[in-house]
Order: C-alpha cells, then structure tokens, then sequence
C-alpha cells in the first residue's frame, strides 16, 4: 500500500507521552516555533546487523560489478530483493576492521567474534579480555546521530529480540568502553513515538486543558531540578549527564520539526505496532521493524541501527534447528571450530540466510511503501545490512557482505554492484561450501582458512563506506577529515586504523587511505 | 568436542572493561609467555593505592532499585500496560546519559504508577490526607518527597512543586494531587541518586548524612531509607563509622529487605543472569530424563535459598563451599537422589550427605549448566573454578592452540578424552596445568549433577587431581568435598570473593583505591567467625562510603 505524506507542520517533542495521560505542553507555542522553520527532508541512516556471516558463493551475485538488475539475483540469498534491484547498491571488494586470525596478522588476538563486534562500527581496537573486550572508541552510530539528530539526541539502537549486553553482541558504543545497550522491547519505542502522533494537533487536544497545563508544569519543574543540579561543581562527564537530560526536555534549544501527517496512531495501527508484542524471533521482527519504520516516518531518530541477536536456535517461520546460529556456522554445531560436521549444515545456514534477507526486504519494502513528498521513505535513507563476518567459518572480514538500498537522496549510486577494489567483473565470491557439502568433506581445523575470501581479495577498507555513509546523511568534519560538531569539511577519516593489521599495534591514529568510495557516489 | 572454542568457555571471565591484564591492552599474547597472570581476583586492580576514587555524583537508580523502591513507598509491584515490575516498562540498565526513550519510558511508568496508587489501596501511603483539604497538598509534597527524595526538599522545591496546586484551568484535588505524585517520580532528585554535599574532609568531600542513609539503603536493601534511618539522617547520627556501623548492623538484621541483596549480589558473583550459561544448557532427555526444563527455575530459585541459609544462618565464607544443606522439589530432588514423592512443587530445606555434596559447587544448578548436552564438561568446571572462583585468570589460547577436535581413540572414561584433546603443548599449558584438574575431580558428578560411579564411557570415575589453588600452588585432590575444602580455606578465593562485593557496592569496575578495601576485606574473611553479613557491615566501614572527590 502507498501512502501520501502531507507534510503538514507540527510539532514534535512534547516532553514525553504517557499513553494513559499524555503530558502536553503549548500546542500552539510550539506551533509558531515550528512554522518559523525550514522543511528539510531529513536523511536517514538505518543499519540491520546480523551476525556469524553467510555463505558467501550463495549470497553474493554472480557479477561482481556493473549494474544490478532484478534477474541478476536469481538463485542467491538475495532474491528476496529483487523487486527493489534498482534501488540497492552493493559495494563489492570490502574488508572490516580487525579480524581474528591464528597468527595475529589480521587483527587482534582476543577472541574471533568480540573483538570483531566491537571493533566493527568503531574501526578502534578493543580492551579487556577475551569475553569482555571493548572498543576504545565511538560507534558510527552516536558519531552521525549526534550531528543530525534533533537536539543530538543519542541513536535509536534495538536489539530484536531483547537486549543482550555482552560484548560478543555490543555493536554500539556512546563512548570507549561504554556500550550502549540500546531497547530491546517494542513498548518502549513505542509509547516514545505516542508524542509525535498525530493526536497531540491542535485539531485534537484543547490547549488550554488541565492536560497541557499539567504536562507543561511537570516539565518546568524537572528542569528547575536538573538547572539546580546544574549550579553544582561536577565531573565533565556528570554535567553532560544533567545537561543532555536538560535537552530532552525539548523546550530550552527551540530545535523542532515538522512532524508527518502520517505519524499516527491510525498509522501505527496499520503497521500493526500499537499492541504490546512479544514472541519469538519470527514473531517480533516484523514488529521491531515497522517500529523503526515508524520512527523513520515520525523523524523521531535519523540514525536506527537494529541487530539480530547472535547464538540463536531458529525454530520459528518453518524453520527447526537443534544447533544455535553460532554453532551451524561452525559447521560442527558448537561454538568450537574445527569440530566437523553435523549433517545438512550447509543447509541450516542456507535457511538462516535466507530467513535475513527476506527480514531485510520486509524492511526495505516497508521502506517503499511510504511517500516521501516526490519520493518514497526508502530513497531519503541509506537502509544498510552488514554482517558480522564474510564466511562464518574461516571468520575473515575481507569480501565482507553489503547490501545498501536507498540513495539517500540521490547521494548514492543504486541499481549498481560496484566493486571498489579494482572495478573488476570477476571478484572471489568466497567458498563457503568447500566443505561439508556433497563431497562430505569435512570442516576440520586446517582447512578454515580455505573456506572464506582469499585473504587477498576484496580488502578495500570499510572506514571509507563509513565515511560515505556519515556524508550522505549531512555529518560534518573537521579540519582533519574526522567527524566534528561544527565542522564545515567531508567526512575522511573514520575510527583508529584503517588497515586491519594495524589492530595489533600500538600505533597512533592513522588512517593510511582516507577519503569515502567516490565511485559509489551519484553524479561524481 | 574441542578444547573450548572460539567463545565457549566465557566461564569464568570477568567483565573487566579496563585493565591490562590478562588479555592485554592490545589483546597481544606472546608464545612462551607465562600461561596465567595474578590479577590479585577477579581479574580486576591488584595494586592498592589508598586514597578516595573519584565517582560520579548523578548515578541513576538501577531497575532492580527502582521496583523496591515502589514497593517500599507505594505498595506498586507492578505496571498496568505490561506484565511484570514497573521496571519492565524502563529501559535496561545502562551508563551514560538518558535517551529520550528512556527518558520517556520514566514517565510512562510515573504515570501509570501514580494512577494506580490514587485508585486503589495504597493510596495513603502517598496521601496521608484529603486533598480537598487546605495544606494537603503541601504537607504530601514535604513528607512523601522526604521519602522519595531521601532528604528534606528545599523550600524552592516544595514552592516549584506547588505550582502544580494552581494551574489554569485548575484541576480535581484527585487530579492534583496524582500530577503531584507523576512529578516527583519522574524527578531527578528520585531517579537519580545524587551526591552533592560540599563540606571537605582533606583532600576529599564528606557526603550529607542523607546521602550516606542513601548509600546504606540501597547497599543494603535496594530501596529507600525507613523511617529509623531517614530520623539517623536528619538528626546528624550518621557522622562517625561507629554509627553507620550501628545503622548497617539494624539493617542487615532486616532478614526480608536484606536477603533479596545477598542473593542479587551472588547472582553477580556467579554470574548468574540471562544469557549465560546459568540454566541455558539443555541435556539429553534419553541419557537424562530426571532432567528436564521444568529444573532450571527450581534448581537455580536454590541457589539464591542457599547463599540466603549461609548468610542468615551465621554462616561464613567457608559454609558456602561446605554447608549440607540443600533446597529441593518434586523435580530437583530425584537429581539428589532423593524421592519426589516426598516433596511438592515449593523448595524443602533438606541437609544432603555433606561429604558428598558440599556447597553450591556439588548443587545442581553449577553442575548440570557446567556440563555438556550430554556429557560432563571438566573443561567447563574446572575454567569456572579456576577463572570465576579462585580469580587465576587465563590467559588466551595462544596461536594456533585452539579447538582442536578429539583425537580419535578407545577412551573409558571423559577425562582420558578431555586429556588427549589437550594434550598439545599449546593446550596443555593451561588445561592440564590449571584448568581440567578441578574439573576431573568433579567427574563423580554426571552432566545433570546426579552422582555417577562410573563414567558412561565404561571405565572407573578417577577424581584425582593435583589442582593449583594458586597461580603458584597446587595440592594433589581426591575428592570433591576436599577440593571445597581448600577452596573454602583458601585466601586467593576469599581476596577474589572481596573483590566481587566491592564491585557490587560501588557499582564500578573495582580501581585502586578500592583495591584497598578488598585486601581489608580479604583479610578479615580469613578472621574465624567472621560471616557473610559481616562482610556487608564492613562495606559501609570503607572511607570511600562516606566521601567521594570529583573527577574529571
């Protein structure tokens, strides 16, 4: 179904909305307030991360550069995505940051999946030891939310299917080694975007009711509290405390935003996210992601980063597994590698992959699904999956898997496979199947290394796509190429290092090939 | 079955998130590097430097907190709109500044808390008045906000809070007085925990004695202070550590406001939560069938009776590695070898052969989730044991030496396999040095913590071992009870056991000023007759309890 978007003006953060008794500020002073302001159509970052890696020869297209058409993802993974062809760009050739590797020459040696996760939106070596380790730096995500988002507000992190806060599972960091776990239940976000809805207009709430009153009083006075608080001798990092909770109070900065006809709870209804859910996997998915469809629709995040928990067992959708996800893309069916292994894994993994894409369609095609003035939801967004690892096995981070759709208004080539590494036609899709297929031959512990990428393939560092990204949604830089508030400069420079083996050193920030992919950029 | 895998064997790590050790800044491990370092436990601080660690000054209540401190003031233990403690209406736990959906989901749950009590029968615990009457509103702002806010409010605060007496258009005396109790619930001053006094003492800042009642009540009960504590707080008989002494032995006497701590903070000590391994081990229905989903909520419910027996039974630290006392079901007692059809579906209290089953490392909860799915697990045991218990952390396999399958073989029994698979050097350094000994000792254990006399691969159980109880010392061991034993005798599992209370009370990695006040603790658990509530008495006895200094 299509839906029009009237870009009719409103107002958004009314201090918070409980869905009994809705605390309501001035309505109409806050309607000039927003009036006064330019309409932009914000751009949006969302990320879908999963974990554990594919099986890269189904997942990735036969051609490897050049445009992407509907046909072209017949028999992969991906075929899920096919309607969408000419909206999704996939950036062949790329490797994440800090891979794990027997000998230490790729990455750290803490441990194959943490350091890895931690080190995947922050390109920063982790800290800490092998179950515990955490990045020394920030995550993409509160580097890009805290320049677009209104007031800077944090990012919109969900974890489908409840949060998990460990660092196998952490992909986000408000700072160093302070995860940002993020919401895992559907009731949370939702009763935040009840204060966008349409309900609190003029048309429907008198503003001049004990309601608004009430709620506008309440407000003045938790921020006569926290200003008392403020007159105290604190710590930098407690008087951004009291200062960001000032800020979401909405009222002190005057940063408002049209807020969409179409934010609604008849919306909400429709995407059928106003009942409490819960469930399975299968089950709360579809509800999370109509969520972040929501939030995306209401403006209230710009930056929405959802991840699939990692070490599940899918029994859900048609799909019974005995081994969790960790355990089938070991092939063996436990955590260990090098076990052998269990019949029809490659199957299972098959399933599991499949099951992703078609959770990322549903998204990209509820994404489609709305009017954006000329446009739909989908273009104004960079909607991004990116897994964990290349081969779940061999854990390599080269010929990593991408799939963007969305151009962010025209920021991004789409309808393309581009392979930023050399351009060529004929990239290594990985040989995920080598073992544990037909031939039965078996996934022991010195074949792994076979199983992925060649360590020489497709090793175009992830920083720049990075850096891409952070440019298409309107972050800013400084001087020195790294993301700044109040900088005037692109976006270069992302995270510590750059190249994967300077992980393991005790060098200084360098980043040795700065600059965003320029041929994923439209009209450059 | 490998050696452990790539992420299996998370037992008994730590969450240290900024130490060297062990693992490294860089995460770097040199090949012929010492297999372990002394982390002094835990993994944490070793070195105490004496002084007052900084702290923040604005931590937020954390949600455990936040439900007893609702059930203490209001009587609320549960939301409206979702199932469960208001907390499930909050965001999970975490540092940092508020979200706006955090922020938000405070007051949703203020809202529906606050209609709740105006409309049932708690209602006076809120209102000790009519609100129709003159000077109601003003006499629940300054006695319920003394409860919620932990000390009296500022004349400014009770006049801000007023205006809620008088807005335009006005409201029902029901409706002002419930917009009084959504503003104090979604306050700074109730949601967070501050810690403002300015007074020095040295180099430091000496905390209000309101602050210090803070600090004793939701060290000791997760909740506000009662009525003894708050009139302590206001007449100045919180200055000296004798008297917060006194008030922290009343306290910890509250058996029913203490016990839920003592079990919270063994849970962390055990690392006893969601998504670890605690309970989240399936076993095969046909080699087990005593063992089914229906005995992890009674079996780990077991462990929280247990520590509460120890604890509130006078007991020490040795009791928890020795007490005979177990509590049991009509599902876990068969695991016991005990008839089911002696017990119902509630825990019973029994006391079990204590040569055979001492402390909770021979209970069923450690035993049947440090096991395989359908064998035992030394590996997993004895890396518990050593990492979580005795505080000798491990380091990473080195290069290379990882998840090597089992060597094909006749193996009779578990260990004669799990001593081939790590039997390469790589691997031996740690496992049979330090890590599978423990566990061998427990293999009279089977996978679901039943006793077995012999292995089901056919050979005779061999619980012989010589296990190092320090990084330095080992002790040949021949049988679980002496194995507890000398853990229970042990200083390193006391230091290690020290450190995870400090950790608990302060809230923070442990830094070296608290260093300091786990040796002391450490020390003291080595004193005969001294239990575990004292341990909880002397956490309120650290300087760092009643003055903080400010950081950066």
């Amino acid at each position: 179904m299509t839906r029009n978007l009237n870009r009719r003006l409103f107002l958004r953060g009314l201090g918070g909305a409980a869905v009994a008794a809705p605390f309501l500020s001035s309505v109409h002073e806050r309607t000039a307030k927003a009036q006064s302001l330019p309409v932009d159509v914000p751009k949006r970052l969302i990320v879908l991360f999963s974990h554990y890696g594919c099986l890269t020869n189904r997942w990735f297209p036969a051609k490897t550069h050049g445009p992407l058409a509907s046909g072209d993802l017949d028999g992969t993974t991906l075929k899920h995505l096919a309607p969408y062809a000419s909206k999704l760009l996939m950036p062949r050739g790329i490797r994440a940051m800090n891979e794990w590797s027997f000998g230490g020459e790729l990455g750290q040696t803490t441990d194959p999946h943490t350091q890895v996760v931690g080190s995947y939106f922050t390109c920063y070596p982790v800290t800490g030891g092998k179950f515990d380790a955490m990045p020394t730096g920030r995550s993409l995500d509160h580097i890009a939310a805290e320049q677009v988002n209104l007031n800077g507000a944090a990012p919109l992190h969900i974890q489908i299917g409840g949060v998990r806060n460990d660092a196998q599972s952490n992909i986000s960091y408000s700072n160093a080694e302070e995860p940002f776990y993020g919401i895992g239940t559907p009731t949370s976000i939702f009763n935040n975007l009840t204060n966008l809805f349409d309900e609190g207009s003029p048309d429907t709430v008198t503003p001049d009711s004990y309601q608004v009153a009430r709620g506008k009083s309440i407000i003045d006075i938790v921020r006569d509290d926290l200003k008392s608080l403020q007159r105290i001798d604190m710590s930098q990092s407690d008087a951004k405390k009291v200062s960001d909770w000032v800020d979401l109070l909405h009222e002190t900065s005057g940063q408002v935003a049209p807020i969409a006809a179409q934010c609604t709870r008849a919306t909400a209804d429709e995407l059928g996210v106003s009942a409490a859910g819960q469930g399975n996997l299968g089950e709360v998915t579809p509800l999370m992601m109509n969520l972040a469809v929501l939030s995306a629709i209401c403006d209230a995040n710009r930056v929405i980063f959802m991840k699939f928990p990692g070490a599940i067992t899918f029994n859900w959708d048609g799909i019974s597994h005995q081994y969790d996800t960790h355990g089938i893309s070991h092939r063996g069916g436990t955590a260990n590698m090098g076990d052998g292994c269990v019949p029809d894994v490659l199957n299972m993994i098959a399933e599991v992959d499949d099951w992703y894409a078609q959770k990322f369609a549903f998204l990209v095609g509820q994404l489609n699904s709305f009017d954006e003035g000329d446009v739909k939801l989908l273009d104004n967004t960079a909607t991004v999956w990116f897994n964990e690892l290349s081969d779940g096995n061999s854990h390599n981070l080269n010929n990593i898997p991408i799939l963007q759709a969305g151009s962010c208004g025209g920021y991004f080539k789409v309808g393309e496979i581009i392979n930023v590494e050399d351009g060529g036609a004929s990239m290594n899709n990985g040989n995920s199947e080598g073992a544990c297929g037909d031939s039965g031959k078996d996934s022991d512990f010195g074949i792994l290394d076979s199983l992925g990428t060649p360590a020489n393939v497709a090793t175009q560092p992830i920083n720049k796509y990075f850096c891409n990204l952070l440019n298409a949604i309107g972050v800013k830089a400084g001087a020195d190429g790294f993301a700044a508030i109040g900088g005037t400069e692109p976006v270069s420079r992302f995270g510590k290092y750059d190249s994967s083996a300077d992980f393991n050193s005790d060098k200084p920030v360098t980043i040795g090939n700065p600059g965003e992919f320029a041929e994923l950029r439209a009209n450059v | 079955m490998g050696s452990g895998g790539d992420s299996s064997t998370n037992a008994g790590t730590n969450t240290n998130g900024n130490t060297t050790i062990g693992g490294g800044a860089t995460g770097v491990t040199t090949t012929g590097d010492p297999p372990v370092t002394t982390t002094g436990g835990g993994g944490f601080v070793s070195e105490c430097v004496p002084g007052i660690p900084a702290t923040t000054q604005v931590p937020r209540m954390k949600n455990r907190q936040y439900d007893r401190v609702l059930q203490d003031l209001l009587g609320v233990t549960s939301a409206t709109s979702v199932t469960g403690p208001p907390s499930n209406l909050l965001v999970p736990d975490f540092e940092g500044s508020l979200t706006d959906i955090a922020w938000n989901s405070y007051q949703v749950a203020a809202e529906e808390v606050a209609a709740q009590v105006m409309a049932g029968t708690n209602r006076a615990s809120f209102l000790a008045c009519d609100p129709a009457t003159a000077g109601c509103f003003e006499q629940t702002i300054r006695e319920f906000g003394r409860k919620a806010f932990r000390r009296p409010l500022t004349e400014e605060e009770v006049d801000s809070y007023m205006r809620l007496t008088a807005l335009d258009p006005p409201g029902m005396p029901d409706e002002i007085a419930e917009a009084i109790l959504v503003a104090l619930l979604v306050s700074p001053s109730f949601i967070m925990l501050p810690e403002l006094g300015q007074e020095s003492e040295g180099t430091s800042l000496k905390l209000t004695q309101h602050e210090v009642a803070a600090r004793l009540s939701f060290l000791l009960w997760d909740s506000v202070p009662d009525k003894d504590l708050s009139t302590a707080a206001d007449t100045g008989q919180l200055a000296t550590k004798e008297q917060i002494l006194l008030q922290a032995q009343r306290m910890i006497a509250d058996r029913a406001k203490t016990a839920p701590v003592v079990a919270a903070f063994h849970r962390t000590y055990l690392d006893i939560r969601e998504g670890s391994r605690w309970g989240a081990r399936e076993h095969s229905p046909e080699r087990f069938p005593k063992f089914s989903s229906a005995t992890v909520a009674p079996m780990l419910a077991e462990l929280d009776a247990f520590f509460e027996e120890v604890a509130f039974g006078g007991g020490s630290f040795s009791d928890m590695f020795l007490s005979n006392v177990a509590f049991v079901n009509q599902t876990t007692a068969p695991l016991y070898g005990l008839e089911a059809a002696d017990f119902g579906p509630d825990l019973t209290r029994v006391q079990l052969d204590g040569a055979q089953r001492p402390g909770f490392l021979t209970r069923v909860a450690f035993l049947s989730s440090y096991s395989s799915y359908d064998t035992t697990s030394p590996i997993l045991r004895g890396a518990f044991i050593t990492s979580r218990i005795l505080g000798i952390e491990l380091d990473d396999p080195p290069d290379g030496a990882i998840n090597t399958p089992i060597p094909a073989g006749n193996y009779a029994t578990q260990r004669e396999a799990i001593t081939a698979l790590t039997s390469p050097p790589a691997c031996a350094r740690c496992h049979l040095t330090y890590i599978n000994p423990p566990g061998f000792v427990l293999e009279s254990f089977d996978a679901v913590g039943g006793l077995q006399a012999l292995d089901p691969l056919g050979g005779a159980i061999d619980g012989t071992a010589d296990v190092y109880l320090t990084e330095e010392t080992a002790k040949t061991i021949t049988t679980p009870f002496e194995l507890m034993s000398e853990i229970a005798g042990g200083e390193q599992a006391k230091r290690n056991y020290a450190e995870y209370w400090v950790r608990f009370a302060t809230g923070r990695l442990p830094n070296a000023q608290d260093a300091c006040v786990t040796e002391a603790l450490a020390l003291k658990l080595t004193t005969d007759g001294y239990t575990i509530l004292d341990v909880l008495g002397d956490l309120t006895q650290a300087d760092s309890f009643r003055l903080r200094s400010v950081g950066n």
